[in-house]
């Protein structure tokens, strides 16, 4: 499974662009698994994932470079 | 490129919408962002129309960049006619509402006309809803949104304005979550309008006409951005790391900019903010975290920037942290541009500390500098003009001239109070804030490369040229649309990065040349705006403060450094004498649409 470090994650979303960029074949994060919410001002308080417990690639992971997620086998 | 070839033109008085295509022939002229928002508000705009009145458009644009995963490049902007300047504009800040227009299937949205009502506007995808809301009015900007996130969903992104802009406040600005378009009174030209808000919601896939070879850029790139070392400075201590630098060079405006150093600057400080910082936070699809999230006893904000550390910081006199997180959001939640703010409240300050106006013409505030409880009640009088503030929400040269005080040291260019960066140090600057086209901001000729030594610092001689392609650079940047405080990374002029980025964007092979010329072409068209509303050699000038009052390092801009400044940069652009682009220059730059104007 994916795990978040709230701490090292900034809110940016990057890993829900990757997600649906690889996933669905085009920029949007409404289309991705995985999903990061921010409250007002884009502070990162919470996250949930969808249905990727299958996937492989992991671009989420490769496009954090904060390193906030990390794959937990 | 992700690009959509159409715009939302929204008809506010007949609360219509449509769609206005713009074919790829424009594109390659103008790029986007910056360059079709000029182009736009050029075709939508009458000579000499008021800019308060249905008859000024608000463009509000993306870029090739936006919503991709191409890191530093999540801003969002806006042009129209200025109320405070009475010419051309523009203003970009970060956030996710422009990613959320591409998301929308829309490269920007034009609005012209003016509601009736007070009106709040729904983008859902393709459909437009006018919504009347009078129970937004008078709300603070982060309640507005707030309010309107509970109603139509966490998801969407919203743009507002605070009472200041309600209110017709001449330097109002313009509020996407904590970030600010903050130049040019885009707010009031809102107001105006009778917009209070505009929410977006985004359901399309945003495809890239070449993603392999944007995939292929991002991932080279984005390893240069993580590692650079300027970048690191950035991270930690976001814009205010320029602070102590600019005190150790003399260059830290403070009291009205009588003098550039700052007696408490350590105490302000981007080190002295990071006590104070809860969190490091990025813009949309950024790996930058140059967001300080900081809280002070009472509240919380995004920053404050470097600008927000001047404007209501140094500016004013105040070196109290807690104050200066309160003040800088205080001057969101109302929606008031911040530097314009900082240099109305800095002049009035010094006004009532020369004798120049007593404390019961300022309603009882004892406006000394450092007093920040009465910059507080101030701030609430400019935004919904009440007293005093009702002739200060005209910026400080109308106010100087309705009260006939406080002339001498005005700091203003076409009228409007200058940005933070040293005019007399820095001569680059100097000349920015002389001709650009917006007015007096640190945004269109940088000061980085002086500021930081890498050219001379002081020394007026070669700036004129170098004044060119610093301006070139960032009309290309702001097309993009791209970070400006990605400089330290991509450079401060055009080189083989920008272009390469440009290239991988667009799925063009264009040569330097041809880029360098798109941002030539950029820059002349704003001109050419001024030009026709009848600006001219006259209103591209410093304050007498800059020109004859000497730094404690012995700074100043003398007149003849300005006008031979002045005389090499037109020349660079093929300008006239009176800073009108020639006719051979319009050809050259393919502008020949534009010629009935000179």
């Amino acid at each position: 499974m994916i795990r978040l470090n709230l701490d090292l994650c900034s809110g940016c979303k990057r890993c829900m662009l990757a997600c649906s960029f690889y996933k669905k074949g085009g920029f949007n994060p409404r289309y991705s698994s995985i999903e990061i919410k921010t409250d007002i001002g884009n502070k990162p308080i919470a996250y949930r994932l969808g249905y990727c417990e299958d996937c492989q690639e992991l671009y989420c992971i490769d496009f954090c470079l904060l390193n906030a997620l990390e794959f937990v086998s | 490129m992700s690009w959509w070839g159409r715009y939302l033109l929204i008809d506010l008085t007949e609360r219509k919408y449509d769609v206005y295509e713009v074919h790829e022939g424009l594109v390659e002229k103008y790029l986007g962002g910056n360059g079709l928002g000029v182009y736009l508000l050029y075709k939508f705009t009458k000579r000499g129309s008021d800019p308060l009145s249905e008859d000024n458009p608000v463009i509000i644009n993306t870029g090739p960049a936006n919503g991709t995963l191409l890191p530093m490049a999540s801003k969002l902007a806006m042009f129209t006619k200025s109320p405070q300047t009475l010419g051309f504009t523009k203003g970009f800040c970060g956030g996710e509402f422009g990613q959320e227009i591409k998301f929308a299937g829309w490269d920007g949205i034009i609005l012209t006309g003016s509601c009736h009502d007070w009106t709040h506007i729904h983008i859902e995808n393709d459909k437009v809803y006018f919504n009347k809301t009078e129970e937004l009015k008078g709300s603070y900007t982060s309640i507005a949104q707030k309010k309107l996130k509970e109603k139509y969903g966490e998801d969407v992104k919203a743009l507002v304005i605070g009472p200041a802009g309600e209110n017709l406040v001449k330097y109002a600005c313009v509020i996407s979550d904590l970030r600010a378009v903050g130049t040019g009174g885009i707010g009031a030209v809102l107001g105006s309008k009778r917009v209070k808000a505009i929410t977006v919601r985004g359901e399309r896939l945003l495809k890239p006409r070449n993603p392999d070879k944007l995939i292929d850029f991002i991932k080279g790139f984005e390893e240069k951005v993580h590692k650079h070392p300027g970048v690191k400075n950035l991270v930690m201590f976001g814009t205010a790391a320029g602070v102590m630098h600019l005190q150790h060079i003399g260059a830290l405006p403070s009291y009205n900019w009588q003098r550039e150093t700052f007696p408490f600057a350590e105490k302000i400080s981007g080190e002295s903010l990071r006590s104070k910082v809860i969190k490091d936070i990025s813009c949309f699809g950024c790996i930058v975290p140059c967001g300080k999230y900081s809280v002070s006893k009472d509240t919380f904000t995004v920053g404050p920037e470097y600008e927000g550390i001047f404007s209501m910081g140094t500016a004013i006199g105040n070196w109290d942290l807690d104050e200066l997180i309160s003040l800088d959001r205080l001057t969101d939640e109302l929606g008031l541009g911040q530097i314009q703010t900082g240099g109305v409240v800095a002049w009035i300050m010094e006004c009532y500390e020369k004798g120049l106006i007593s404390r019961e013409s300022l309603d009882g505030l004892e406006l000394n500098f450092g007093n920040t409880e009465a910059v507080k009640k101030l701030l609430k009088k400019i935004a919904f003009r009440e007293g005093i503030g009702n002739v200060l929400a005209e910026g400080s040269q109308r106010a100087s001239k309705f009260l006939g005080i406080g002339e001498s040291f005005l700091l203003t260019v076409k009228g409007t109070e200058i940005a933070g960066h040293s005019p007399r140090a820095v001569k680059t600057q100097a000349l920015g804030y002389a001709v650009s086209n917006r007015g007096p901001v640190h945004c269109d000729i940088r000061p980085g490369m002086e500021e930081n030594n890498i050219v001379p610092l002081g020394k007026p001689e070669g700036k004129g040229k170098m004044g060119k392609d610093l301006a070139v650079w960032t009309c290309v940047v702001n097309s993009i649309i791209y970070c400006l405080s990605a400089e330290r990374v991509v450079g401060y002029v055009l080189n083989e990065e920008i272009l390469n980025m440009v290239n991988a964007l667009m799925d063009w092979e264009i040569s330097m040349d041809e880029l360098y010329k798109i941002g030539e072409r950029i820059y002349t068209l704003e001109r050419l705006f001024n030009v026709k509303e009848g600006f001219s050699r006259k209103d591209d000038t410093l304050p007498d403060r800059i020109k004859k009052e000497c730094t404690e390092m012995g700074y100043r801009t003398t007149e003849e450094e300005l006008v031979s400044m002045i005389k090499e940069f037109y020349n660079a652009f093929g300008w006239d004498k009176e800073g009108k682009p020639t006719k051979e220059t319009l050809v050259r730059l393919s502008l020949e649409e534009f010629m009935h104007d000179l």
